[in-house]
């Protein structure tokens, strides 16, 4: 069962944009994935005349992967490095975790 | 008089009117043992005391031995003191939602040079309180912890924690 969701959404600049999800996919995807995280899919959004929101969404298994993660995350300083390098040059950033509540669909 | 939170060696003699035990596996942060005591004093012996400055605070009747869980944190230097503040209503909440939660307190620490700045306290009549709602209810993880998450914008807690829980024979808080 994978009932955790994490939403990134990094805003920047449009000339800044393919710079960074370069360096997004070299240096924190790999982590990401080996702290446990699973991509699910990652979507660009034209959000201003010169600014591109990147849309990352992850799942995890439940509550207590997601607090696996997260010691494994705090313990690495190269992920702190990697969010001040983002804030650095992002227009604005945020992360919303969630809890799955999709309900049954039928035709 | 003043509550005290102590980390001490679990081989080293609880003084008298203190109380305190070993921590239980799955405590992490801490020395061994978490002592209790009320006075003017910092408990001796302890290789860390800090006395405690309530913020807020909640007596719920539970018979007999309990689990005394004790959670030191530290907040960032100049975090503005309205974002602190909305921290601490945040914990402060979190009885509301879970209720496994019977006493507690939420204080800061009044101990000059001290690495932590706060310290939430709870008891619970069981560990599976602590291990299971307290930490699995999604008002944890997806709300309270946007304060302690370090990829999160805005978090304002220090990666180093103790997150410490012993056994009490009776009430602490």
């Amino acid at each position: 069962m994978s009932d955790v969701r994490i939403l990134d959404t990094v805003v920047l600049r449009g000339a800044d944009a393919d710079a960074w999800t370069a360096a997004w996919r070299q240096d924190y995807l790999p982590g990401a994935v080996r702290r446990g995280l699973t991509l699910v899919e990652s979507w660009r959004e034209h959000v201003d005349t010169d600014a591109i929101a990147v849309h990352t969404l992850w799942k995890l298994p439940g509550a207590k992967a997601f607090f696996g993660m997260r010691a494994a995350a705090g313990a690495d300083p190269a992920v702190a490095a990697f969010w001040a390098d983002t804030d650095a040059l992002a227009v604005r950033r945020t992360r919303h975790v969630g809890l799955v509540d999709t309900p049954e669909v039928t035709a | 008089m003043t509550r005290w939170v102590a980390l001490a060696a679990a081989d080293v003699p609880i003084p008298a009117g203190t109380v305190g035990g070993p921590d239980l596996p799955g405590s992490v942060g801490g020395l061994g043992a978490t002592w209790d005591s009320v006075g003017e004093r910092a408990p001796e012996g302890a290789a860390e005391a800090v006395a405690l400055q309530p913020v807020g605070a909640r007596q719920v009747p539970l018979d007999g031995r309990r689990l005394k869980r004790t959670l030191l944190l530290s907040v960032h230097p100049g975090t503005p003191d309205e974002t602190v503040r909305r921290f601490e209503a945040d914990v402060m909440a979190m009885p509301d939602h879970i209720t496994t939660i019977r006493s507690w307190a939420l204080s800061r620490v009044a101990t000059p040079g001290s690495v932590w700045t706060h310290v939430w306290e709870q008891e619970f009549a069981d560990v599976a309180g602590l291990t299971g709602e307290y930490l699995m209810h999604p008002y944890h993880w997806t709300y309270v912890d946007r304060w302690f998450d370090g990829e999160m914008p805005g978090s304002i807690v220090a990666p180093k924690l103790a997150h410490v829980f012993r056994w009490a024979d009776g009430p602490v808080l």
